[in-house]
This record gives C-alpha cells, sequence and structure tokens, in this order.
C-alpha cells in the first residue's frame, strides 16, 4: 500500500476533518490529541469517510489519497483510521505552532510516514502517537513506560527508527527501509 | 564535552540550573498509567530555546511567567547538567527582542538526546489528568 499525496483544487470529498488556518470548511473543536488505545479504536471510524471509494485526508489545499497500488480502498485497516482522525491535531500548520520557531509539517512527510507504516503495521499492533518535529517532519511512537520505539520522518530525510530500553539501557536507531523486520519484531512488544 | 562545544557552552550557567520548555497539547504523549508525558520531538529543536530559571529568579520571575503569551501551554524542566552530560552547550541568549531569560541549547539533536531529555524532565505546569 501507498500513501500518495494528490493536489485537488475543489473539496470533491464530504471529509470530516477540515482544519483550522486551511481553506474553509469547518473548523474544529479544541479537544485533547491524547486519547487512551480503547478510545482510539471506538472512534476510528466515526470521522474517516469514503469518498468515490477513496480515503483522504485533506489539509489546506492538499489531499492525502490512500490507495493500494494505485487502486481505490473503501476500507482501512482500524489503526490507519485512527491515525487520520487523530492526525489533524497532531500537525504544525504555520511557521512557529510550537511557540518557538517550528516549521509547519511537510506533507511529503505524512506520506512518507503512511507509506512506511503500511509496510510495517499489522492489524493487531498498537497504534501508534504521531507527532510534529520542529523541522516539518513527523515521527510515530510507541511508549510502555519502560520502553520507546520512534520511527521518524525528518524533512528532507529518509525514515528512520529509534529505541531505547530503560529496563536494560539497550538503545539504537537505524534507517528504517534496512530494518524493517526488526522495526516489526519492536512494534509488537507495546 | 568536546572542546569546541566548551568553548560555545556558558559556565555562569550552573550545572543544577533548570531549563524551562513550552509544551503545546499536541506534543503530549500518554504512559500506560493514563499520564501524559513531552514526546521527544519537544527536544529536537536545531537552536532549542529555553528559559533559564537562574536568570529568571534574578530578575524576580517566577518559572510560570514562560507561559504568561501562551496559556494554553504546558511547562516542563530539564536540567543544565543533563543537557551537557548530552555533550550540548548552554548559551545566553537575551539580547533584545528576546525574553531577559532566554537561552539556547545549540546544534543538531541527536535521537538518543531528544529521549533522554522527554524521560527525565519534571513537569512544572503539567497538563490536567484526565
Amino acid at each position: 500500500m501507498n500513501a500518495v499525496l494528490e493536489r485537488v483544487p475543489f473539496e470533491t470529498c464530504g471529509f470530516a476533518r477540515a482544519l483550522p488556518f486551511g481553506i474553509g470548511g469547518v473548523t474544529t473543536a479544541g479537544e485533547s490529541s491524547v486519547f487512551s488505545q480503547k478510545q482510539k479504536i471506538e472512534s476510528a471510524t466515526s470521522n474517516v469517510r469514503t469518498c468515490h471509494g477513496y480515503s483522504r485526508l485533506r489539509i489546506g489545499d492538499k489531499v492525502i489519497a490512500i490507495t493500494a497500488n494505485g487502486t481505490t480502498i473503501p476500507h482501512l485497516p482500524a489503526w490507519a483510521n485512527v491515525l487520520l482522525e487523530n492526525l489533524p491535531n497532531r500537525l504544525g500548520y504555520f511557521k512557529g505552532w510550537d511557540s518557538y520557531d517550528a516549521e509547519p509539517t511537510k506533507f511529503e512527510a505524512v506520506a512518507a510516514m503512511f507509506t512506511s507504516l503500511f509496510q510495517v503495521m499489522q492489524d493487531s499492533y498498537a497504534v501508534p502517537t504521531v507527532t510534529a518535529l520542529p523541522d516539518g517532519g513527523i515521527q510515530a511512537e510507541w511508549h510502555n513506560g519502560d520502553e520507546d520505539l520512534e520511527i521518524i520522518f525528518q524533512a528532507g530525510q529518509p525514515g528512520a527508527f529509534y529505541y531505547f530500553d530503560e529496563r536494560t539501557g539497550e538503545e539504537g536507531e537505524g534507517i528504517l527501509a534496512t530494518k524493517i523486520g526488526e522495526v516489526r519484531a519492536r512494534i509488537q512488544r507495546f | 564535552m568536546a572542546e569546541n562545544e566548551l568553548l560555545n557552552d556558558d559556565p555562569s550557567i550552573l550545572d543544577e540550573d533548570r531549563l524551562f520548555r513550552r509544551v503545546q497539547q499536541n506534543q503530549l504523549v500518554e504512559m500506560p498509567d493514563g499520564k501524559a508525558r513531552p514526546s521527544s520531538a519537544v527536544f529536537k529543536q536545531t537552536e532549542m530555546s529555553v528559559n533559564i530559571e537562574s536568570l529568571m529568579r534574578q530578575q524576580g520571575r517566577p518559572p510560570e511567567e514562560t507561559l504568561t503569551q501562551y496559556p494554553d501551554q504546558y511547562l516542563t524542566a530539564i536540567v543544565a547538567a543533563e543537557v551537557r552530560a548530552k555533550g550540548y552547550p548552554i548559551v545566553k541568549d537575551t539580547e533584545p527582542p528576546n525574553d531577559p531569560a532566554h537561552g539556547l541549547v545549540p546544534g543538531e539533536k541527536k535521537k538518543s538526546f531528544a529521549n533522554h531529555m522527554a524521560r527525565t524532565c519534571v513537569w512544572i505546569v503539567p497538563p490536567p489528568e484526565e
């Protein structure tokens, strides 16, 4: 599966989450962006709609469409729906969004993240939390109190991963594309 | 610290000094106990801005004043010694229009640095518990 970045001049899909600071649409009300896993799964499909067989995330005048080898996907896996549901609340939309000088989140980073997550994720895996990076990148992260795992998409750099286990002090990182199997094994620990 | 980093570090900022960093709602991650912690992303800025507690104290300003213009954000603290132990310098950057307690932790941040800061930082103004 691939995440495809498509430019749509007019809104053709009734997608739920139009965003503040974007072009038109309904401003999202402020709400917690930190959900329990149970809440995430339960709300997964409520606001993610398909339009003409595509599942899309529209941000401003850009759209991220989820396709499989160029064909439409009427039903995304639950983890993808959860990420799409929460993603609008987790991105940075303008210079300085973090009250310092963070760059707005780059759509290419978001697309790269989804493409990579489709490579590593299984339906049974825990859903990561997604956080915008100050350089315009994005990361998907898992935490269980003892261990941390991050899949990181810094602006203009290949996808990377990092892990740390507080119990053993084990720590490591690498290029995601070369360690897909290892990353999958680590995700299963959450 | 490497010698070139020592050249940039300001020793008048003592090891026990705390450095304050603002955190937004969309930078929180949930732990298994239901509590929220800053994502490591908070500590990945190349020229990482902080407020230096000793300067704020000299100016008669409580730490919470770091949030004066940002009432919807939270405040966390890291310790200067921890920053230096990971190989990063700390410098003052107080020229106007900067905050008179403003400082920087310059340098491309390693993933291990950001993770360590996220794990060891302490809430000064925490998010509400759900």
